[in-house]
């Protein structure tokens, strides 16, 4: 059995249409990756990157078209798999005849829960999501958020070991988004897999241990959040005092970012990750001309700054999957 | 595991109760249910005289005005002992009219002068006589056999009884006094009621006889307000469930469950199917406990039509699942499903239409093998002769008298004699059911003379002939109301305003001037005194217009039997083609008449089969009676003592329609109107089923048995081996081929969900075929519709699991 909870290798999706299939969109593209258990993995991209495709792929919901792909160790789409994860798809709907309380059940039985169980789990469960006040509730006078709440609830109802989240934080308040962490953290510290399909780049960069880059379909980046970012060279911002001219004159190597001076009479440069060797040389010429260096600052890319890097980086696809 | 899916069935009832619409349909259901509720039947005795108790009215009134003038007293004396002067006027005057009628009128009493006025008139006077202390007179009713029920309530003493036991004791002394006359005057009567108002006339039947046509009338209104109203509208409010399940968002979720794809559409498609059976039981209950409570009909196959109109509705929603699959979205889904409703009415009114007006009034209904050929007669009255591999027509349909709809009169024969190699046969005329006045069955001979067949028009036949037969020694028999009676060997020709007769060679249908003989006398020199002496029967040769059992100087001569039978026709007969001994069901009573060696008929062993035994059919040879009953029950009987010998059931649901049986009595066919033929020993063994279309079936010289199937096709078969000896097929012409290699097997694959109405009917009643025209609750011979119970359900069956199988196999290969 794979130790992985999600493992896909070459993965590859063609969605084909029209009369025999004669029109193709490429969705994914030889994607390969691997998810440990016990693990927050954020798989980032795009609108139309993939992702939804992937976990689909992963559900049964959607057939591959090559590679291979499982999840806890069964492939990906069997019955089996599927009992043990609990999914929570973007934009989804639940039925708008049901409350909150008959939704669980529902979904519940779906999962193969009897009603009884599902009564015996849905208080704790639903005071989890921070709806227990509005269980008797139809599903019609939900807000977004409210349903987002009823969405994870239903994706925990039956104890699932992997748990797959398409844009959770959708629609949810800065509260509720805490909230939210603070669940996931805590299933993790369950032992729960969860897998989180987002580009709300700072929810993931607060919550997963891993990430992975996905645009038009082909994986670009894959690792922990702080390897990803450590990949990107830090932007340098030097702090002198001096004459003008000889700042500008001391930096003429280096890509600069920004030039500002304040009321004291102190320059701030910002250099675009420069070399070891241009900052020293940056700081020989400055010595050498007599500016005083205040200050020489590395500043640490965020999570956001590499997927954009990434993202525009990437080459143009011609066929786009676009909304997929 | 089934969880899953019963949650998804189950959330399906919740999502319907959580539905306005279906709330909404239950009210209208609540308020036609509270609407039918007040209704209710109530069934008393039988009181008052009504126009039809009165079976025969020439009869009747001649009776009381021929009894006024003797000095004995007598009932018919002492009616007109009681009546005032406009009764007596009203008689005289229909008397009078008729001794002025020209000779040879056919004209009956009911059109020339005893109007329907008159008669109401007349039974009003009757009625109120019947109220009255003094309507009976011991001495007028002493030569009358009373029962007991009558005998009892005599004995309590005329002035001592109640007002309503008076009018039920002197409407049976009236029934007792005229046996023949009011042969057909039930016991008991209902009265239909809403609330406490009485709606109508009460009606002169039984409740068991009424509760055919009260199921009937409740399936109509089952097949109106559930197979389609509530059908309609659970296509209209189901139509989303499957596009709404296929949502993004909403498929997505359903799918990440453990939950097998296939499994979860069947699943939400059987849900889908808890709107309709909600609304159908509610009302389907509702109508059962007020059939129950209020018409004391608890028939409990309402109940069963509960998952035959959800089977109706899942027929229409698998179209509409499979639509809203391919194309997710209601509206479409809407739209295909009523396309495929138009295409199903379309393609069974197409088959319905081409087997009612082109080839039923093709199928060949009766078969007599002559000398030389093979005469048939077609449900359009055609007479047809198989010459040159095909059927030549002798007769021309006639569209007044014939059948092709089933609502003219029955077909009495024909029978072939080969002494003067005619053809007789008598037919009922369209009159015959509906007039108020029933005339006599017309009489007609078709001779072969000269490579031709001569058609002419015979004298009319006694009073209530029901049936005609070849006696063993050549003879033409007809059996008739009062007994057997048997036509001379000179056949006089028709009177003068009967119809023209016809010259027609084969193929070639022309008319020549026709015959003219002299009528027998019409008038009975005797007198009526006279003939009731001599033949036992209290009537004059031509009364009134309408032809009754006379003297030896009429054409047809009485052979008995002396103690008169009284049988109200129809009757079912069979003759011994033997021994002639012949043996007749009427009202429920087996009659054996016995022929002896001078020809004559005497009363044998009779026996009480009771009235529920229906229109049976009769087949009697070898000593045997086999009496086969509309529900399929076949007595096989002692011709000795008419005691049972054997009893078994037929296939099906009976329906028996012809019976026959070898001259030996070893083997017996029971053709049904379902098209069934039953094949079987005397004792009911080795019983084989031919076909399911056959429309006739006959014994020809040898022995063998002809069976007539696919309209024109008739088969000899073997009747031992049941092998196929010969067969007589004509080519198919253009409508047939296309009837036969395209619209049938076309309909045969096609749902039919329109006919599960008739699977409604034949729940409700029982039975699988429907009768045509007035009569035909009482005639076997009367034409009935076929019901195919078991084709519309396995073809719709199909038709389902095909469609629903082929959306599994979509819904398996897509991407979500």
């Amino acid at each position: 059995m794979n130790s992985a909870a999600v493992e896909v290798e070459s993965l590859t999706k063609v969605y084909r249409d029209g009369w025999f299939g004669r029109r193709s969109v490429t969705a994914l593209r030889e994607v390969s990756f691997s998810v440990a258990p016990g693990t927050i993995f954020g798989l980032l991209g795009p609108n139309g990157a993939g992702k939804t495709t992937l976990i689909k792929v992963l559900l049964g919901l959607v057939s591959k078209s090559g590679g291979a792909a499982s999840m806890m160790g069964l492939s990906a789409g069997d019955r089996r798999g599927r009992a043990l994860v609990g999914y929570l798809p973007e934009n989804h709907r639940i039925p708008r005849h049901l409350t909150g309380n008959s939704a669980l059940t529902y979904y519940g039985g779906l999962s193969g829960l009897s009603p009884a169980e599902v009564r015996r789990r849905r208080g704790a469960l639903l005071e989890q999501v921070g709806l227990a006040a509005w269980g008797k509730m139809s599903v019609k006078k939900y807000s977004k958020g409210m349903l987002q709440r009823l969405g994870l609830a239903q994706a925990l109802l039956h104890d699932p070991r992997l748990l797959v989240l398409d844009e959770p934080t959708d629609g949810v308040d800065p509260v509720g988004r805490s909230e939210m962490r603070a669940i996931l953290q805590n299933l993790k510290a369950q032992g729960k897999t969860i897998f989180i399909n987002s580009h709300l780049l700072q929810e993931v960069e607060l919550v997963c241990d891993r990430v992975a880059i996905l645009v038009g379909g082909r994986l670009q980046r894959i690792g922990l959040v702080e390897e990803i970012t450590a990949l990107q060279k830090p932007d340098v911002q030097f702090t002198v005092a001096g004459d003008d001219q000889l700042v500008r004159d001391a930096f003429v190597d280096a890509t600069v970012l920004a030039w500002s001076s304040d009321a004291a009479g102190r320059t701030r440069v910002a250099l675009k990750s420069p070399e070891q060797s241009t900052v020293n040389a940056c700081i020989d010429r400055l010595r050498a001309s007599g500016v005083d260096v205040v200050a020489v600052t590395r500043a640490r890319h965020s999570l956001e700054d590499v997927f954009l890097e990434v993202v525009h980086a990437a080459p143009k696809s011609s066929d786009h999957p676009g909304t997929l | 595991m089934i969880r899953p899916y019963l949650t998804v069935v189950k959330d399906s009832f919740n999502e319907a109760f959580a539905s306005r619409v279906l709330w909404i349909l239950l009210i209208v259901l609540t308020l036609i249910l509270l609407g039918l509720a007040p209704m209710g039947l109530r069934e008393e005795s039988t009181t008052r005289l009504r126009l039809d108790s009165i079976g025969d009215w020439p009869a009747l009134i001649t009776r009381i005005e021929r009894e006024s003038q003797s000095a004995t007293p007598s009932p018919g004396k002492r009616i007109w002992q009681l009546s005032d002067d406009s009764f007596k006027e009203t008689i005289r005057g229909a008397l009078e009219s008729e001794k002025n009628e020209p000779d040879g009128g056919v004209q009956t009493l009911g059109e020339a002068d005893l109007s329907r006025d008159a008669a109401s008139r007349l039974l009003d006077d009757l009625n109120k006589m019947l109220e009255r202390r003094d309507f009976y007179d011991a001495a007028a009713w002493s030569a009358i056999k009373l029962d007991a029920e009558t005998a009892e309530l005599l004995g309590k003493g005329v002035d001592r009884i109640a007002q309503g036991d008076l009018v039920l004791l002197n409407r049976q002394l009236f029934k007792a006094a005229f046996p023949a006359e009011v042969a057909r005057l039930p016991d008991k009567e209902l009265h239909l009621s809403y609330f406490t108002w009485p709606i109508g006339s009460p009606i002169p039947a039984s409740r068991d006889m009424a509760e055919p046509v009260i199921n009937q009338v409740v399936a109509g209104i089952m097949g109106f307000f559930v197979g389609t109203v509530a059908v309609f509208v659970a296509i209209l409010v189901t139509a989303p469930i499957i596009p709404h399940m296929f949502d993004a968002g909403a498929i997505d979720l359903l799918l990440s469950k453990p939950v097998v794809r296939s499994l979860l559409f069947l699943a939400k498609f059987a849900g889908g199917c808890a709107f309709i059976v909600l609304s159908a039981g509610y009302f389907l209950v509702g109508l059962w406990l007020i059939m129950g409570l209020r018409f004391g009909l608890w028939n409990h196959a309402i109940l069963l039509c509960i998952p035959l109109f959800l089977f109706l509705f899942s027929i229409y929603y698998s179209v509409s699942a499979a639509a809203a699959v391919l194309w997710k979205n209601a509206i479409v889904s809407v739209v295909i499903t009523i396309l495929f409703w138009f295409l199903c009415t379309i393609v069974g009114t197409a088959k319905n239409v081409v087997e009612t007006v082109f080839l039923r009034p093709n199928a060949i209904v009766r078969m007599v093998p002559t000398d030389e050929s093979l005469v048939a007669v077609n449900q359009a009255g055609e007479f047809l002769d198989w010459r040159s591999n095909r059927w030549e027509t002798i007769v021309g349909p006639d569209r007044m008298e014939s059948n092709p709809f089933g609502f003219g009169g029955v077909l009495i024969g024909p029978v072939f004699e080969p002494k003067q190699k005619r053809l007789l046969y008598l037919r009922e005329s369209m009159a015959h059911r509906f007039a108020f006045i029933t005339p006599s069955p017309t009489l007609t001979e078709l001779t072969w003379t000269a490579g031709t067949w001569q058609s002419r028009t015979g004298p009319a036949p006694p009073r209530g002939t029901s049936w005609l037969f070849l006696g063993p020694g050549g003879e033409v028999l007809v059996v008739a109301a009062a007994g057997v009676f048997r036509l001379d060997e000179h056949v006089p020709s028709p009177s003068k305003d009967s119809p023209a007769a016809d010259v027609v060679a084969p193929g070639a249908a022309e008319e020549k001037p026709r015959e003219v003989a002299e009528q027998p006398a019409a008038k009975d020199p005797s007198g009526p005194a006279a003939a009731s002496a001599k033949l036992g029967v209290d009537t004059i040769a031509k009364l009134l217009g309408v032809r009754l059992p006379t003297t030896e100087a009429d054409p047809y001569v009485a052979l008995g039997p002396e103690a008169r039978l009284f049988l109200a026709s129809p009757f079912s007969a069979a003759m011994d083609p033997v021994s002639g001994d012949v043996v007749v069901l009427g009202s429920g009573r087996l009659t054996y008449l016995k022929r002896d060696p001078a020809g004559r008929y005497r009363r044998g062993p009779e026996r009480d089969l009771g009235e529920a035994v229906g229109p049976a059919v009769l087949a009697m040879a070898g000593g045997t009676v086999a009496v086969a009953d509309r529900q399929g029950k076949v007595l096989m009987l002692d011709a000795k003592n008419l005691e049972t010998r054997r009893q078994f059931r037929l296939g099906g649901s009976g329906d028996p329609s012809m019976a026959l049986a070898t001259p030996d009595g070893r083997r017996l066919a029971i053709l049904s109107h379902t098209g069934n033929l039953i094949v079987c020993d005397a004792d009911g063994m080795n019983r084989t089923t031919i076909g399911g279309d056959v429309s006739a079936v006959a014994l020809d010289a040898e022995g063998r048995l002809l069976v007539a199937d696919r309209f024109t096709r008739v088969t000899t078969y073997d009747v031992d081996l049941l092998r196929v000896v010969e067969r007589r097929q004509p080519k198919l012409d253009v409508l047939g081929g296309v009837y036969h290699y395209f619209i049938r097997p076309f309909y045969t694959v096609f749902p039919k969900p329109g006919e599960l109405d008739n699977v409604v009917h034949y729940l409700l009643t029982g039975e699988q075929s429907v009768g045509q025209g007035p009569a035909a609750a009482q005639d076997a011979r009367q034409p009935r519709i076929r019901i195919d119970v078991a084709g519309p359900i396995w073809s719709s069956l199909a038709f389902v699991a095909v469609v629903l199988a082929l959306t599994c196999v979509h819904i398996h290969r897509m991407d979500f």
